[in-house]
């Protein structure tokens, strides 16, 4: 069986603010291995690069393990992946030519690659899905998408980085029965709604932090999947009614529980 | 119609043949990762650029009114130091999308993209394979790598600014493989060809001279 329902994961990209929200998550549950390009203690003391609300990683302490590693370097990500029972790929790198190849697709071949090479039981894999992305077969105007339709990256460097990242992800769980789930994410944003902000509305595809950071650990624990490479749209069910939500709930019992009620309902009058 | 064509990988076998076949009707510039292409490029010639540049790439191909991007179909000598095979993982993916985006950026209106034919292997011996059905790459670099070109250049297309066609072959001149004489006369048609299929800005052919995937299925 699959499920890990307690033990060891490693995170790749434990720096960013998913990170954060998933280290949150785990981390009564689960000895973390947590892995960046940069050292956890310099990021855990600096905001995050993302705005003041988005969460800036927590330094653990032992039994849990703080690594640097550049998942472009198999030696390195395979180190990593040594004795875990899980993996979380969140890496991502975004405007760079060179990084975002190295990061997003090499990165996410190394950590397969790993994960096959040390018997690990699931890879928790995660990229974007863009709402628009400028081209006519962006799905944007289209409605009650599923999580698995075939992603359209088009052109653009970020998403068609990650695209190839999942694809290369994807053969290796075909291929050697390693059991990867998807968790494709858009926009983010915290729990806590501001008054002003009430009844401003907000985009398609959007998840709270928290909630994004307890996606994980329903990921860990969920039932075997009916096949070893799911995709499941990570996000709150929203009125638009543009993504349906309802795989995630089904195959991981994992469901938002914000679902932004003061955003989107109009202040009453005066 | 004489075209000014560039050949990537033009310091591979493949890219050599291409150049020298082509050169008898366009204006040919070969392009690869080495300083000299080690062969014979006919009246074709030759350029040191490196497809994972961006600036040196374009100035390769501002004057050119086709691309024929024959690099990701086998593994070039040139790359070194890769004992794991992600530096041509590297190269084929981040040189297709250097070059594809670069094309787009000057105005050139098709590239023809050549794949690998292995991609298809493992369905089936009795089944009539397609070129629209799934690949099923092996996972390993050298496997991916060609896959991985073929979904940049589906992609790029997707955004209409290019047309994509991309040639599926053989081994060059093995059995079962697409022979140099297949290999050319599948390109030059592909060159001159008025639109893809079905007005899509992406199409894909098998090009087999012997073998299962070849017409006859030998």
């Amino acid at each position: 069986m699959a499920v890990v329902a307690g033990g060891r994961v490693v995170i790749f990209g434990a720096g960013g603010p998913v990170g954060a929200a998933a280290i949150e998550a785990l981390k009564e549950n689960y000895t973390l291995r947590l892995t960046d390009v940069r050292p956890m203690a310099e990021i855990s003391a600096q905001a995050s690069v993302q705005g003041r609300r988005a969460p800036v990683p927590e330094l653990l302490a032992s039994p849990h393990e703080n690594m640097v590693v550049d998942v472009s370097d198999y030696g390195q990500v395979e180190r990593a992946c040594q004795g875990m029972d899980a993996a979380i790929n969140l890496t991502v790198l975004r405007p760079d030519l060179e990084k975002a190849f190295a990061v997003n697709m090499t990165g996410a071949y190394n950590i397969a690659r790993a994960a096959v090479a040390c018997g690990l039981k699931r890879l928790i894999h995660t990229g974007p899905f863009h709402t628009t992305l400028e081209h006519d077969a962006d799905y944007w105007n289209d409605h009650r998408l599923v999580d698995d339709i075939p992603l359209h990256p088009g052109g653009d460097l970020y998403a068609l980085t990650k695209y190839l990242g999942g694809e290369i992800t994807r053969v290796f769980a075909e291929r050697h029965g390693l059991e990867v789930l998807v968790f494709l994410f858009c926009g983010f944003r915290p729990r806590r709604i501001e008054p002003a902000e009430r009844g401003k509305g907000t985009g398609p595809f959007i998840v709270s932090w928290e909630d994004a950071g307890e996606s994980f650990l329903y990921g860990l624990r969920a039932a075997q999947m009916p096949s070893p490479y799911e995709t499941f749209f990570i996000c709150a069910k929203t009125p638009d009614r543009k993504h349906r939500v309802d795989k995630a709930k089904r195959l991981l019992g994992w469901e938002a529980k914000d679902t932004f009620e003061e955003l989107l309902r109009k202040p009453p009058g005066p | 119609m004489h075209m000014k064509v560039v050949v990537s990988g033009a310091d591979g076998r493949l890219g050599m043949a291409l150049c020298r076949a082509l050169a008898s009707d366009h204006t040919v510039t070969g392009i690869g990762l080495q300083v000299d292409a080690g062969g014979d490029l006919g009246a074709s010639r030759y350029r040191q650029v490196d497809l994972r540049l961006p600036e040196a790439v374009r100035e390769s191909i501002v004057e050119a009114e086709v691309i024929v991007h024959a690099q990701p179909h086998s593994r070039s000598a040139s790359v070194e130091q890769d004992p794991d095979g992600t530096a041509w993982l590297d190269l084929v993916a981040r040189g297709t999308y250097v070059l594809t985006t670069a094309a787009c950026d000057v105005g050139i209106g098709r590239i023809v993209l050549i794949s690998q034919l292995r991609l298809m292997d493992d369905y089936a011996e009795d089944l009539a394979v397609r070129p629209y059905w799934l690949p099923l790459p092996e996972a390993d670099a050298a496997g991916l790598a060609p896959y991985t070109a073929e979904l940049v250049g589906r992609e790029i297309a997707r955004s209409g600014r290019i047309e994509v066609t991309c040639l599926r072959f053989g081994d060059l001149d093995a059995t079962p493989g697409t022979s140099s004489a297949d290999a050319a006369r599948a390109v030059a048609d592909a060159i001159q060809r008025e639109r893809p299929d079905r007005g899509h800005s992406w199409d894909i052919h098998h090009v087999a001279t012997t073998g299962r995937f070849a017409p006859s299925g030998r």
